[in-house]
């Protein structure tokens, strides 16, 4: 210590002596090694500093009253080297004349301030709860098209289902647990202070996002009351507030390439019937042969999904972006487009065109006004949804026999495909047929937009005011053309949209137009203060929001013309309905966030909020939080960490009832008035209540460590009371149930470059990992132990019974060892033996055709129905891993689910007719083992499909080029950059799972129809609660999960 | 330190200014109960409603055509309306539980929650109008849509007196927050006559004023609605029994009373595609376009032609031999009338050739009165007037006046449509009551709903699937009536149960 002591009163009293001390050096990319001109060099806490030359020299002269400052401080000066988009740099240049510098770009997983919950933005360092954060430039390197896909295994904790590849198609989130048994998961998302209607993505380009901000539950979201227990997810988009002041810069970007489907379905190529006539192009099969084996390939035997299914899509992608900063001014306006054809031939894809103005102005010293403003318009070419039946171009095609030739000519018409070309019994309709007469489109014009101003009385406190529009209108378009002549119809449509039917001339159309806006006001007061030690930050909030929703529909059958997409042309059968709600809320809150020497961390959160949605006599719902950290490295120096940080916190959260639970009743379609739900009026907000413990750790710069635990306790679940039939109602939403949950979540970032101290290299290596496991049970039921699920079809997969797992999958048990036979009334276990594929059958019946599996029963001989699966994973793990050595970077992002079940209803439709591969692949056993008789069991579920939905994947890949300025020559001398990337998506999965991809969910039915059914909003029917893909893992036909490779060129001027 | 706030209070203004609405809005898109039952036009909106309820739980898709297939009238091996499943042989029980699949699920549910919605909603009306909620204070409007009410409910509570082995009674004055108890089929049966009784006390004064127009395109007037409720009552009082036995204890008298007094018309109202349609009539339609849906069970075909069997051989099965000849022929006329003959069979061979035969019926293509397809256009057929005189007929063989049923027979559609040799005016009970039971099968197909199942249980003993006869009674295990769904036993925290099966031969104990 003494030794100390005296080193520094002589560099206090030496360095006065030394009259002007020059320090030099070069300030290089580290990526690149490239020089960095215009890099701004400081000496820390004072005004002296200097510039990079074009060739990324710097020169600085330390004046000759220098002693000033060093005999103060009595230390060397520390230079800060900072630079846009780059990290900033302090070096001590103590005995150094010459000092060079290598800048990293800014690491993206690091953001300044967290402004999501809080009451003016604050440090992640300083935050006392959880938030998921991530930056613009980690998920622009593999953009996605829908920007929810890009957030998959990134944030932890963070599940993003999507139920297929289809080129546009919504996905749908769960943060931590599931917290709700009928209403769904998905969180409140916030774009820029505008709040999205049900929480779609889909229309914001991945290459406009800043960063997005997730806050995970009740202990976080609080502020944002009963819209917030799934948690919130806030989006921030560029806003060219980062450029230097009278710069404007330019970005075109383009990405071309393609999407395929990995590999084919598995169908059956064999046969067990007799030939009769194998001749094209409609073979003719007999009866089966004796043991009903597959002993012979099918005539005439096609591959319907190279030939007429599948193919390698276009996708393509143009953004140009303006970004630009004056002294009171700074802007981004952007243009996007995007072209997906798919993988299925014949459609069109999606398409969807984008602009975007963000505009910020400081009118004076006081006044800012702010605006951020998007538009966006889509056009989807989809299937039809698989919801109650398979009707549609994919699944008929793989239910198809594959013997018949499908582009034969029509012999009714003329036209183009022979409808009726199955002649197995089966009676599918020709899947070219369907495809070139009957169309789904779906177009969407959104409007986004939020104008604020933001006035700053003192510097201390902040008064503004802004109000924020979604508005997005929704057409929906089916038409069947006139002349159609299949019996086989998409759902709704009656009998005169067949040709010929009581001299209908056939064909359909149904127009369905959607209006969603969610407008909100909202006034803040903020202040800001710090006394003797204490930071003080509070919010005092009012919100008021207006939600309204307006659906028109006609429909109509027996066309007169061809071709005529207008309800004009309909002559029959013509209905009209339309719908409309509204929802009207006020909220109010206080926030406050207090440190004490930024060590002692304290916020606090108390929101009061009403809602129409809320029966009158539960009109307000209050929410709170509190919570607390210690930065333990403040006080204590414990190796090997830098930073230590304890947290606890404990908060409330709702989730809104929907409009049809809230209110009754008569449904009135087409005039007729029936009784569907009975109104309550004593309805409230399900209350999550969550407590969260958690730490944040830097161990030896290299390492960033985040885990939480979290608790969550969801009361007063809004469930469908069934009432008994004489009431007249089917039932009544009531708070009738409870969740718990148990979360454990971790991150991991490595920076490896630091970890193995590469010096002086351009090398960048980090791992950024996310670890998840997630228990839910159903803690309390007011109503009787229940079946729910997806569709019609699996609506009784799923169990909801207090005191069990949410996600269980009951179903009926075919035997696969004899010990099951024990207890088996009738039933001697010494007749039976396991076959080939492992289920128990009759011994003297192995080998003939009445080889069946069997099925365990109960003492009445009913099939008994128990646990055949659990969707919950063991855990989930994602790996987002970055190599990069100067202007070359490979970009990595592996995603890995171990455990958790899928219900193959695809599968199981393919045992229907034989057609799965499956039935073909044992030569010993019969048709009948697998067909109505056996495991197929006439679509009632059983374990034979249920699947390990395990799976490793590659989920993305991005190899890129970035060529700065200085190494560009001739005509590209004018760019700022190119980058030139190589990008793949879900290029390769590892996985048992048999069906086409098992990163699947339940499609949710896309298009209610009102004319057919009222009630079927989303959450307004117990037995199919249609749209709860992440409690609902039923594999349904979906839209294959495509994998696509692209080449994308980025210039920046 | 000073602020000046007065920007501030431009921005208070302004958030002022967009907050505006009330939160008790109002539901924009339907009516409530309070709405709907405070003003008289809308009682007959919602009446409207509880009678489609009535059509659709009763006519509708999944109880017509299953319990159809399982009572050998029709043969479908298609799993769509739970059909397959309710025709396999052996019969198995009906399972009844909510974890099945949801077409079989709604054999039971489509009756019993279309009745009981369509009872809720009339004891809304009737509420209603006890309260003082009118249309023409207390006029002929009122009092028929009091009659219409009534019968409503009688022939919601007929149709579950016929089907479940119990009912709900709940009435417009029954507390529905106690507990319900559940009331024997015998009770329902006494209820709803009682009740199509009331309809018709009330009707009958009204004279020309009354006007009952909730059957989708069917005006009727006074004469025509007491006609109706006669013949529904004679219908239910005549088909309730689950057994032979039972059937013994019709009130015989009561049932020729309605039935002189019952139908003299055909009552049929109008398919409209939408909530009027009739499945069972659908699947025999001619739509222009194959496959047909569903066939006639061979022992129908059996029935009219005594040279065929009465099972359709399992040539692929059991490599029984194969029909030697597949094409009928009958002396009745109705075969070539009323049936089409289609050689090939399109049934999937692996779900039992049992379902196999070689008609159709298509009789909507030959008779005027049947020119409907069941779906989307044209007359339902539900309840003829051949139906009615049928029952007439049956009640004087059974009240002892053998020589008035036989001559009533020999002039009714046994010869004006079959043109079928009189019956001997000596012909036995048994002998009449077989030509009763061929007439309803025949002439009476796809009218009445699961008509040939109800008629099958009561009129003949039950035989083994492999020894059917063409008009024997229902095949050994067959559900003679279906369990309360197991949804709504759930409500009532009461344990499923099911009818049929092997442990359950007559189809009538309940099977734990």
């Amino acid at each position: 210590m003494i030794k100390q002591l005296l080193l520094v009163l002589l560099v206090a009293f030496i360095t006065p002596l030394s009259a002007q001390q020059i320090i030099q050096g070069r300030v290089t990319d580290a990526a690149t090694g490239e020089p960095l001109v215009g890099v701004n060099i400081q000496i820390k806490d004072t005004n002296y500093g200097a510039v990079t030359d074009l060739d990324g020299n710097y020169e600085l002269r330390i004046p000759g009253s220098g002693g000033q400052f060093f005999s103060r401080k009595a230390s060397p000066p520390v230079l800060v080297f900072t630079y846009t988009g780059f990290e900033t740099q302090e070096i001590d240049s103590k005995d150094r004349d010459r000092v060079n510098v290598e800048l990293t770009t800014t690491a993206s997983e690091l953001q300044e301030v967290v402004i999501t919950g809080t009451a003016t933005g604050r440090s992640p360092k300083l935050m006392s709860y959880s938030v998921g954060r991530i930056a613009g430039p980690a998920i622009g390197r593999v953009p996605a098209d829908n920007l929810g896909s890009s957030l998959q295994a990134r944030i932890p904790g963070l599940r993003v289902s999507r139920p297929g590849g289809q080129p546009g198609q919504e996905v749908y989130y769960q943060i931590r647990s599931a917290n709700s048994i009928a209403n769904g998961q998905q969180p409140l998302v916030i774009l820029d202070g505008i709040f999205l209607s049900e929480g779609s993505l889909a229309d914001i380009p991945v290459q406009d996002i800043d960063r997005i901000e997730v806050l995970k539950g009740s202990a976080g979201a609080s502020l944002y009351g009963s819209q917030a227990a799934n948690g919130v997810i806030q989006i921030f988009t560029k806003r060219g507030k980062d450029l230097e002041v009278g710069k404007t810069k330019v970005t075109y970007r383009n990405e071309t390439g393609f999407s395929e489907v990995v590999d084919q379905y598995p169908v059956n190529t064999l046969t067990q019937r007799e030939i009769i006539d194998s001749g094209e192009p409609q073979p003719i099969l007999g009866n089966p042969n004796e043991g009903q084996l597959f002993s012979q390939e099918l005539p005439n035997l096609q591959n319907y999904q190279e030939d007429f299914l599948f193919q390698r899509g276009v996708r393509q992608s143009h953004a140009l972006i303006v970004e630009g900063k004056t002294n009171a001014t700074n802007f981004l306006a952007s243009y996007q487009r995007l072209q997906d054809k798919g993988v299925l031939q014949g459609l069109d894809g999606y398409t969807r065109n984008a602009l975007r103005l963000n505009l910020d102005h400081q009118v004076s010293n006081k006044f800012s006004v702010y605006l951020s403003s998007a538009y966006t318009q889509s056009e989807q070419d989809l299937i039809e949804p698989v919801a109650n039946g398979p009707n549609n171009f994919l699944s008929s095609t793989l239910l198809m026999t594959p013997m018949f030739t499908l582009d034969a000519p029509n012999e009714e018409d003329g036209t183009a495909f022979d409808w009726d070309i199955d002649n197995t019994g089966a009676n599918i309709t020709n899947p070219l047929y369907t495809r070139e007469n009957i169309s789904n489109r779906l177009g969407r014009n959104r409007l986004l937009g939020q104008a604020g101003v933001s006035y700053y009385p003192k510097e201390w406190l902040n008064i503004s005011y802004a109000a924020a529009l979604d508005r997005s209108v929704r057409n929906f378009e089916q038409y069947l053309e006139k002349g159609y002549l299949s019996t086989t119809l998409p759902d709704g449509f009656g009998t005169l949209a067949t040709a010929n039917v009581q001299g209908s001339n056939g064909g359909g159309i149904l127009q369905r137009d959607q209006v969603d806006q969610t407008f909100i006001s909202r006034l803040n007061v903020s202040a800001q203060r710090g006394w003797g030690g204490f930071n003080l930050a509070t919010r005092l909030g009012f919100l008021y929001e207006d939600i309204t929703q307006e659906i028109r529909e006609g429909k109509g059958e027996d066309l007169a013309v061809r071709n005529l997409n207008s309800l004009d042309n309909a002559r029959s059968n013509i209905t009209i309905s339309s719908a409309a709600q509204e929802i009207v809320a006020y909220s109010g809150f206080l926030v406050a966030d207090v440190d004490y020497k930024e060590k002692y961390l304290f916020s606090g959160l108390l929101r009061r909020e009403g809602s129409s949605l809320f029966g009158p006599e539960n009109r307000w719902a209050n929410y709170y939080r509190v919570s607390g950290a210690y930065r333990i490295t403040q006080d204590l120096k414990i190796k090997p960490f830098q930073e230590l940080k304890l947290r606890a916190s404990m908060g409330t959260a709702g989730i809104r009832p929907t409009y049809e639970q809230r209110f009754e009743a008569f449904s009135l379609v087409n005039g007729e008035l029936t009784k569907n739900t009975l109104g309550n009026e004593l309805l409230k907000p399900a209350q999550s209540t969550e407590q969260e413990i958690g730490l944040d750790a830097t161990i030896g710069r290299s390492l960033r460590l985040e885990f939480n635990f979290s608790r969550i306790n969801t009361d007063d679940q809004i469930l469908l009371v069934p009432l008994t039939a004489a009431a007249g109602f089917r039932g009544q939403w009531r708070n009738a149930g409870s969740l718990e949950a148990k979360v454990y979540e971790g991150g991991l970032n490595i920076d490896f470059a630091r970890l193995f101290r590469f010096k002086g290299t351009a090398m960048r290596w980090e791992l950024f990992t996310t670890f998840s496991r997630v228990q839910q049970t159903v803690t309390s039921l007011d109503v009787p132990a229940y079946y729910t699920g997806p569709g019609a079809q699996q609506a009784s997969l799923f169990v909801i019974e207090e005191g069990r797992t949410l996600g269980l999958m009951e179903g009926e048990i075919f035997a696969t060892s004899l010990e099951q036979l024990q207890g088996q009334e009738g039933i001697n276990p010494a007749d039976f033996m396991i076959n080939d594929l492992g289920y128990v059958v009759r011994t003297d019946q192995l080998g003939t055709a009445q080889e069946a599996p069997y099925k365990l029963r109960d003492a009445g001989g009913n099939p008994i129905v128990d646990v055949i699966g659990d969707i919950n994973p063991d855990f989930r793990m994602g790996f987002a891993h970055t190599l990069a050595f100067r202007s070359l970077e490979l970009y990595t992002l592996f995603d890995w689910k171990k455990g958790g079940d899928i219900y193959n209803a695809t599968k199981q439709w393919l045992y229907k007719d034989l057609r799965h591969a499956e039935v073909g692949d044992n030569p010993n056993i019969s048709a009948n083992f697998y067909g109505s008789n056996g495991l197929y069991n006439a679509l009632v579920a059983n374990n034979h499909f249920v699947e390990d939905g395990s799976f490793f994947m590659l989920r993305e890949a991005a190899l890129t080029l970035m060529i700065r300025q200085q190494s560009l020559g001739g005509l590209f001398k004018k760019f700022d950059h190119i980058r030139l990337s190589l990008i793949g998506r879900n290029i390769f999965t590892k996985t048992d799972y048999s069906g086409f991809h098992p990163d699947v969910s339940s499609v949710p039915r896309s298009e209610s129809l009102l004319s057919t059914s009222a009630p079927d909003a989303r959450g307004s029917d117990l037995t199919t609660p249609n749209g709860d893909p992440s409690l609902f893992l039923v594999d349904s036909f979906n839209y294959p999960l495509p994998r696509s490779f692209t080449f994308s060129v980025q210039f920046g001027f | 330190m000073k602020i000046n706030f007065y920007p501030a209070y431009i921005l208070f203004l302004i958030f002022s200014l967009t907050s505006c609405k009330e939160l008790d809005t109002v539901n924009l898109n339907n009516p409530d109960r309070q709405t709907v039952l405070t003003t008289g036009g809308d009682l007959i909106a919602a009446l409207e409603g509880g009678y489609i309820n009535w059509w659709q739980g009763v006519h509708g898709d999944h109880p017509a055509l299953a319990l159809s297939v399982a009572g050998d009238a029709y043969g479908m091996s298609w799993a769509d309306f739970g059909a397959q499943r309710m025709g396999m042989e052996p019969r198995t029980a009906y399972n009844n539980r909510t974890t099945e699949e949801s077409d079989y699920r709604q054999v039971v549910q489509e009756p019993w929650f279309g009745c009981l919605s369509a009872v809720a909603t009339a004891n809304d009306i009737l509420a209603a109008l006890d309260r003082g909620v009118s249309i023409d204070r207390d006029g002929p409007q009122d009092q028929g849509v009091r009659a219409a009410a009534y019968f409503l409910r009688g022939v919601s509570w007929g149709y579950l007196g016929l089907i479940f082995d119990e009912g709900l009674l709940v009435d417009e004055y029954t507390d529905l927050e106690q507990e319900l108890n559940f009331v024997p089929y015998p009770e329902m049966i006494a209820a709803s006559v009682a009740e199509l009784e009331l309809g018709i006390q009330t009707a009958t004064p009204l004279g020309e004023d009354f006007v009952h127009n909730y059957f989708n395109e069917v005006r009727l007037n006074t004469d025509e609605f007491v006609q109706l409720s006669h013949a529904y009552a004679a219908r239910f009082l005549t088909q309730w029994p689950r057994t032979p036995e039972e059937n013994e204890t019709v009130n015989w008298q009561a049932v020729l009373d309605h039935a002189e007094k019952g139908l003299t018309y055909n009552f049929a109202p109008e398919a409209d595609g939408e909530s009027w349609q009739s499945y069972h009539q659908w699947v025999f339609a001619e739509t222009g376009q194959g496959p047909f849906w569903a066939r006639v069970d061979q022992r129908l075909v059996a029935a009219m032609d005594p040279s065929q069997p009465s099972r359709y051989p399992e040539t692929a099965a059991k490599g029984e031999a194969p029909l030697g000849k597949t094409e009928a022929q009958s002396n009745d006329q109705r075969l070539k009338t009323d049936f089409v003959y289609l050689p090939k069979n399109n049934f999937p061979v692996d779900r039992g050739e049992w379902h196999y035969s070689h008609y159709k019926h298509n009789r909507n293509l030959t008779d005027p009165d049947f020119a409907g397809d069941g779906s989307s256009t044209g007359p339902m057929p539900a309840f003829r007037e051949a139906d009615n005189e049928l029952l007439r007929i049956e009640a004087l063989l059974e009240l002892g006046q053998k020589s008035q049923a036989i001559s009533a027979l020999n002039a009714g559609t046994r010869k004006t449509r079959g043109q079928l040799p009189n019956l001997p005016s000596q012909a036995g009970e048994q002998e009449v009551r077989q030509a009763i039971l061929y007439e309803r099968a025949i002439e009476l197909l796809s009218t009445g709903p699961a008509s040939l199942w109800l008629d099958r249980r009561r009129m003949m003993s039950r035989e083994d699937y492999l020894e059917v006869t063409p008009l024997g009674g229902l095949q050994t295990g067959t559900p003679a009536q279906l369990p309360v769904p197991a949804e709504e036993l759930r409500i009532q925290g009461e344990m499923p149960y099911n009818f049929g099966g092997p442990n359950d031969p007559e189809g009538i104990v309940a099977v734990f």
